[in-house]
C-alpha cells in the first residue's frame, strides 16, 4: 500500500492552526510520519493571499518527486491569467497535471461564461480540477451546475462534509464518470463501505486535508474499512494514479 | 509494535466511546444507526463500551428516546451505557425523566443539548438538572460549541464553577474555541475535553495533552455518526506518547465509568463487562 494523498497543503495561514505545517520540509516530515507516499500539494497562499503567490511558492515542490504541485487559477477575463491555451501550455511545460480553484473566496463562478475557456480545455486534456466544497458557490447546487455544463470534466470535490452527504453526491457519481470525492470528511460510520458496495470504489480518492485534518484518521478509516483489497488500493492510490496518467504529459 | 501499527494491522486495544447516539437522524445518511449494526461496528473497531443517548432522546418526544436508551442498555449490558436526556423546553417532564432513569443499572449520566433545545446552559430551566447531577456526582455530557451562544466556553464557565461535583464532559470541546475549552479543563479538575468532531483538527490532540493533560481528554465519536476508526487514527497518529493515547482511548472513560458504577453499587469497583 502506497497511499497517495490528493489534498495536502502547507504554508502559514491567516489563522493559527493547533499545529502548523509551515514549510515544505514540515510537510514531507508529516507525510513520512503517516506513511504517505505521494501527494497533490498546494500552498495556502494560493487561497488566502493571492493565487499567483501561492503558485510561485509551490515551485519548491519540484525538488520532491513525491509531491505533485497543483496550480490554482482564476478566470482569464481580468488579465491576471494568461489566455486559456497559454495556461495549458504552462502546465505542460511545468509538468503540472492538476489544477485547483477557490471560486467563492476568489469571487468568481465556475460556469461557461466565466471559465468556459479553461474548463473546456481541462476536460479536453483530462486535467483534474480540485475544488473544496465550502469554496463552491451554491455548494452542491454549484457542483451539479458544473457537471451539467462540463459533463466530460474530471472534478474532484474535497471537504465534502462530515454529515453523510450521500444523497447529494451519489447521483453525481451515477451520472458523471468524471465526478470524484476525497476521503476528507467522508467519515460517517459505514459510509465508505456503503459507497464502495453500491457505487464502486472508482469515484473515491484518498485525501486528508492536511494541515487542517489529521491524515491518520482517514488513513486508518480506509485501512480498516470492510471493503476488499482491490477497492482499498484503488482509493488509496490507484484511482488518482489513473487520473494523472490520463493527462497527456 | 506501536499502538498505531497495532490498529493498522487489524488489532488494537479496547476503546470506550463517551459520546454516542442511536437510531436514524433526519439530516444524514447513516448506515450503522440501528443498535445491532452499532454493536457490529463497535466489534469491528474494538470499542468495548459506548455511553449513548438516542437521537430520539434529543429531538422530538424525548421520552421515547430515553426508553430506547434503557432498552439498549439492558440488551447489551457492559457494552452500552446510557445518558438520560432532558429537554428543558418541557420542564414539567424533567424531574420524572431523571427519577425514572438515573436509578437504572447502566444509566451513568445525563445528556443535554443546549443548542438544539435553544436553551442556554445557564437558563433556570436547567437548574434541576445541574442540581441532580451535583447531588449524585454524575457525568453530564453537554453539547458545547464555540465561545458563546448558549453552550460555548463562556457559557460553560459559570456552571463549571457552580457545580464542582459534576463530571462535566464538554462535548465537541467547544468546537473551534479550543482556547476556551482547554482553559476550562485546565482550571477545573472535574471538566473534561471530549473529542467528537474536534478530533479531526490537526494538532489539537497534542495541544490538549500538552496543556490540559491526557487524563482530561475523552474519546468520543457521536457514533453512529462518525466512524470510530477515524478518531482512533487521529489519536494514534498524533505526536503524543502511547500512554497518553491509552488514556484517551480507554483509561479516562474507564475511570469515570467505574466511579459511577461503584457509586451505583454502593461499594467497591465492579467488573465492567
Amino acid at each position: 500500500m502506497k497511499p497517495f494523498d490528493c489534498d495536502i497543503a502547507y504554508g502559514r495561514g491567516t489563522l493559527a492552526l493547533p499545529r502548523e505545517i509551515e514549510t515544505i520540509d514540515d510537510l514531507v516530515a508529516e507525510l513520512d510520519h503517516c506513511g504517505i507516499d505521494e501527494g497533490l500539494v498546494w500552498h495556502r497562499d494560493a487561497r488566502e493571499r493571492d493565487f499567483n503567490t501561492g503558485n510561485q511558492r509551490l515551485v519548491e515542490a519540484d525538488a520532491y518527486p513525491r509531491l505533485h504541485p497543483v496550480r490554482t487559477f482564476v478566470p482569464t477575463c481580468c488579465e491576471e491569467m494568461p489566455a486559456a491555451e497559454d495556461f495549458i501550455r504552462q502546465l505542460r511545460a511545468d509538468g503540472v497535471r492538476a489544477v485547483r480553484a477557490f471560486p467563492a473566496v476568489h469571487r468568481f463562478l465556475l460556469d461557461p461564461v466565466s471559465c468556459g475557456d479553461l474548463l473546456d480545455l481541462f476536460a479536453a486534456y483530462s486535467i483534474p480540477l480540485l475544488v473544496p466544497l465550502p469554496d463552491m458557490p451554491g455548494i452542491w447546487y454549484g457542483v451539479y451546475d458544473v457537471m451539467r455544463n462540463f459533463p466530460r470534466l474530471t472534478l474532484i470535490m474535497t471537504e465534502t462534509g462530515c454529515w453523510g452527504e450521500d444523497r447529494y453526491f451519489r447521483p453525481l457519481m451515477k451520472a458523471y464518470p468524471g465526478f470524484y470525492i476525497t476521503t476528507n470528511r467522508l467519515e460517517t460510520a459505514g459510509q465508505l463501505k456503503g459507497l464502495v458496495d453500491k457505487a464502486g470504489p472508482e469515484h473515491v480518492l484518498f485525501g486528508s486535508g492536511l494541515p487542517f485534518n489529521y491524515p491518520g484518521g482517514y488513513l486508518l478509516m480506509l485501512m480498516r474499512a470492510d471493503i476488499d483489497e482491490e477497492a482499498r488500493e484503488a482509493i488509496a492510490h490507484g484511482n488518482i494514479e489513473r487520473l494523472l496518467g490520463e493527462v497527456p504529459w | 509494535m506501536s499502538l498505531r501499527d497495532l490498529f493498522l494491522n487489524g488489532g488494537g486495544i479496547p476503546v470506550i466511546d463517551s459520546h454516542g447516539h442511536l437510531g436514524p437522524f433526519n439530516a444524514i445518511y447513516m448506515p450503522e444507526a440501528k443498535l445491532e449494526a452499532m454493536i457490529a461496528g463497535m466489534d469491528r473497531c474494538g470499542v468495548e463500551s459506548i455511553i449513548l443517548s438516542p437521537h430520539a432522546a434529543l429531538w422530538g418526544d424525548i421520552r421515547e428516546g430515553n426508553r430506547e436508551m434503557l432498552d439498549a442498555v439492558n440488551r447489551f449490558p457492559g457494552r452500552v451505557y446510557g445518558y438520560c436526556a432532558v429537554n428543558p423546553n418541557y420542564p414539567q417532564d424533567v424531574p420524572g425523566e431523571l427519577d425514572a432513569y438515573l436509578d437504572q443499572p447502566g444509566v451513568v449520566g445525563i445528556k443535554i443539548h443546549p443548542s438544539s433545545h435553544e436553551c442556554p446552559v445557564t437558563d433556570e430551566r436547567y437548574r434541576p438538572v445541574w442540581e441532580r447531577a451535583q447531588d449524585l456526582k454524575l457525568m453530564l455530557l453537554s453539547h458545547t460549541w464555540g465561545r458563546d451562544g448558549g453552550c460555548g466556553s463562556t457559557d460553560m464557565r459559570p456552571v463549571a464553577e457552580k457545580y464542582p461535583e459534576v463530571r462535566l464532559l464538554l462535548g465537541h470541546s467547544c468546537y473551534n474555541d479550543w482556547d476556551g475549552a482547554i482553559a476550562l479543563a485546565v482550571e477545573f479538575p472535574h471538566v473534561y475535553l471530549e473529542l467528537t468532531a474536534a478530533y479531526h483538527a490537526y494538532g489539537l490532540i497534542e495541544r490538549m495533552c500538552r496543556e490540559a493533560g491526557s487524563e482530561k481528554v475523552l474519546f468520543g465519536t457521536d457514533y453512529p455518526w462518525f466512524d470510530p476508526m477515524v478518531t482512533i487514527g487521529c489519536v494514534t497518529y498524533a505526536h503524543i506518547e502511547e500512554p497518553e493515547m491509552r488514556n484517551i482511548l480507554y483509561n479516562n472513560a474507564r475511570r469515570l465509568l467505574d466511579e459511577q458504577l461503584a457509586r451505583d453499587a454502593g461499594q467497591g469497583l465492579p467488573n465492567p463487562a
